[in-house]
């Protein structure tokens, strides 16, 4: 069933049914006053009446007659201060009958009235006993169709309104329905338009609602993707261009090695070269894997990483290049304004510098940022790792060839090359940065890249959130 | 006297590629770097027959070197790893003899190498190998100071073979260069020109055989050279 058929039916039913009680009930309620009031005024005729007709003679007069007397009496009495309507019982029998009406089995009657439908008249009878003598009883009887007629009146007059109202919000709640159907269409549009790969369609709705919030969200959702698919076209994009040097290398040399008559020398060289470019596909590759499987994975699993400790372990790895360099490399700790330099990090005080973090994913992290360092740096350079356990940051700051101020906004760009012969030259697959800041991205921290051209490059990686969520950590131990 | 090729390519190891394919098959060259480097090379006036052009380049845009390399009179030939239309359009455009996309195939490089340069003239019309001398002029072939006389085919042969030394030149391949694309003869045909070469000429004893493959014209010069050097 359409929807707007749901919401239309469900207006008319709760309508009708609210309007139907309400109505039922207070066309009842005015029948039943009118009837009272009908009943009250005639009570009080009955009673003047009775008045009357009981100074015609006192109780002791009345007694003093024979019945017959007494009968003749009191039906001559009667008919002089009743009028029509009224008729006199002595018992259960009627011996003055002043109405247009046969009276039968007035015993039935009770008290204090009834009202009695006869033909297409509705008759209002009471009846009142007399103070004396014993066992008279007057009846009344009253049309009071037109009582009832008004009541119909009324509840004809209620029905047209209901009907009017009925129709008038009926038809309303359908056109709203329609209406926000028809946004609703447009949403779905849209969203078929999604499916088929258009990313363009814009919904705009002028409504202030849900169905403008959604359609937000849609048209949000619909430009993030786009962004999302236009980021991978363009870090595959620059995936094919950069795998077309090592492969063109790799061809090549195939191909002389097979068709070329080469030196040994040459040949020698070919098989190197092979060899370092599908090193360098290698590296690409697992990269790019790493890369991927971050974007795939927006949560990383995190536990307690002690930093000094990654940093020491990034060394180890890359001693042999940092030796073969001839690099200072520096571990400091920042205390207050001072920088201390940690020696002997085993006999340091351990978790001085503790994150919440994926280990392998921080060592990957640094281990970038100082390959990084060393690639800019010159033979003797320097790298200084600084931990800053108030900022919760570490810094990786060298003293190399720098990155121009103009590509500084890009270098997080995969397969961006400040320097591309330099990089290349270096081995470099341009996805070092790329893949740091989306580790620091899952770390939900932050990296700021600070550079010099000729003086040297600081990253540093902010561990902000890290360090409110280690509080809060800390505060459920607390409470505990 | 041998074609000197100005090979511009950032890359090292495909610079080192070229470099070692063009010299084996019997070209001079000099390998540049960056775009600047190339500037420089060209401003200081050295003759070169070809230059490979790579479009993208440190400090210097491909593109933008087609110019002053065409107003030294230097053909380009553009190697770039863009594939795209538009950018082959433009290098094209703007003047350049011919693109190709990487990666490359060796023979195919040379080849149209040697269609530049016989389109622009700068080809050198004396091919040498010991003591054999080939005027591509005047179609003369002397060996140790003697005129031999080859038939055209036989020429056209010989001129493939001394133009892409050290390099196997399948049978088919050799057919296309030599005889042309629409010729519908058989590889046997190769065989017998081949025959006939190396009866002529002494120095087409320098024709070698590749099982499988085709022919080799063997120049030990850059052998030699690699002796001499340590």
């Amino acid at each position: 069933m359409r929807i707007r058929t749901k919401i239309t039916g469900l207006v008319a039913g709760v309508l009708s049914l609210a309007w139907g009680i309400c109505g039922i009930f207070a066309v009842n309620q005015y029948m039943n006053f009118s009837v009272e009031k009908a009943a009250a005024a005639e009570m009080e005729k009955l009673e003047l009446a009775e008045r009357v007709f009981v100074q015609t003679g006192t109780e002791e007069e009345l007694d003093s007659m024979g019945e017959i007397a007494r009968d003749a009496y009191l039906k001559y009495q009667f008919e002089r201060c009743y009028q029509k309507g009224y008729a006199l019982l002595e018992g259960q029998a009627c011996i003055k009958n002043l109405t247009e009406y046969d009276i039968a089995a007035p015993e039935a009657l009770g008290d204090p009235y009834a009202v009695q439908k006869l033909g297409e008249t509705y008759l209002l009878l009471m009846k009142k006993q007399l103070p004396y003598p014993q066992g008279f009883w007057v009846m009344s009887v009253k049309d009071i169709t037109s009582t009832w007629e008004e009541g119909r009146q009324q509840a004809k007059g209620f029905l047209i309104m209901f009907l009017f109202v009925f129709a008038v919000s009926t038809g309303g709640a359908a056109a709203i329905a329609s209406h926000m159907l028809k946004a609703l269409e447009k949403l779905r549009a849209q969203a078929e338009q999604i499916r088929k790969g258009d990313f363009s369609g814009r919904v705009v709705l002028t409504s202030r609602d849900e169905l403008k919030e959604l359609s937000d969200s849609l048209n949000s959702m619909s430009d993030q993707i786009r962004q999302q698919i236009e980021d991978l076209e363009l870090l595959l994009g620059a995936m094919a261009h950069e795998m077309k040097t090592p492969l063109t290398n790799i061809l090549g040399y195939a191909d002389s090695l097979l068709h070329v008559r080469l030196t040994e020398r040459q040949k020698e060289l070919s098989l190197e070269a092979i060899c370092r470019s599908a090193g360098r596909l290698n590296q690409m590759s697992g990269k790019l894997q790493q890369l991927i499987g971050l974007y795939e994975n927006q949560e990383i699993e995190t536990r307690p990483v002690d930093l000094e400790e990654v940093i020491q372990c990034v060394y180890e790895e890359n001693k042999d290049k940092l030796d073969e360099k001839n690099v200072d490399f520096q571990i400091l700790r920042r205390d207050g304004i001072h920088l201390q330099m940690v020696t002997e990090p085993d006999s340091q005080e351990k978790g001085a510098m503790v994150v919440q973090g994926d280990p392998l994913l921080l060592l990957s992290l640094f281990g970038n940022l100082i390959s990084n360092s060393l690639k800019a740096l010159e033979e003797g350079g320097r790298i200084q790792v600084i931990l800053d356990e108030m900022r919760q940051s570490v810094c990786v700051r060298d003293n190399g060839s720098g990155i121009p101020k103009e590509a500084l906004p890009h270098v997080t760009k995969a397969f961006y090359m400040a320097d591309k012969s330099r990089s290349r030259r270096q081995q470099g697959s341009g996805l070092g940065l790329a893949l740091a800041e989306r580790i620091v991205q899952a770390h939900h921290g932050e990296l700021e890249i600070e550079s010099c051209m000729g003086e040297g490059t600081e990253v540093t990686v902010i561990f902000g959130d890290m360090k409110q969520e280690r509080s809060k950590d800390d505060e459920k131990k607390a409470g505990r | 006297m041998k074609d000197k090729i100005l090979v511009i390519e950032d890359d090292g190891d495909i610079s080192h590629l070229i470099c070692m394919n063009l010299e084996a098959a019997g070209y001079e060259t000099k390998a540049v770097y960056d775009g600047q480097e190339a500037e420089a090379h060209i401003g200081e006036g050295r003759e070169y027959d070809l230059a490979l052009l790579d479009l993208m380049l440190p400090e210097r845009d491909g593109f933008s070197l087609i110019g002053p390399l065409k107003e030294h009179g230097i053909p380009v030939l553009c190697l770039t790893a863009r594939g795209d239309v538009s950018s082959k359009v433009q290098g094209l455009k703007m003047g350049a003899e011919d693109y190709m996309v990487k990666p490359f195939e060796i023979l195919e490089l040379l080849v149209r190498m040697e269609k530049i340069l016989e389109r622009t003239g700068n080809k050198k019309n004396l091919l040498t190998f010991r003591d054999l001398l080939v005027d591509m002029k005047s179609r003369k072939v002397c060996e140790g100071g003697r005129e031999i006389r080859l038939k055209p085919m036989e020429f056209r042969l010989l001129a493939v073979f001394m133009q892409n030394r050290n390099i196997v030149l399948p049978r088919d391949r050799l057919l296309d260069m030599v005889w042309g694309e629409d010729f519908l003869g058989e590889s046997r045909t190769v065989d017998v020109h081949v025959a006939k070469l190396r009866k002529k000429l002494k120095a087409c004893q320098a024709i070698v055989t590749v099982p499988k493959g085709g022919y080799l014209f063997e120049d030990d010069e850059q052998f030699k050279k690699e002796q001499k050097r340590p």
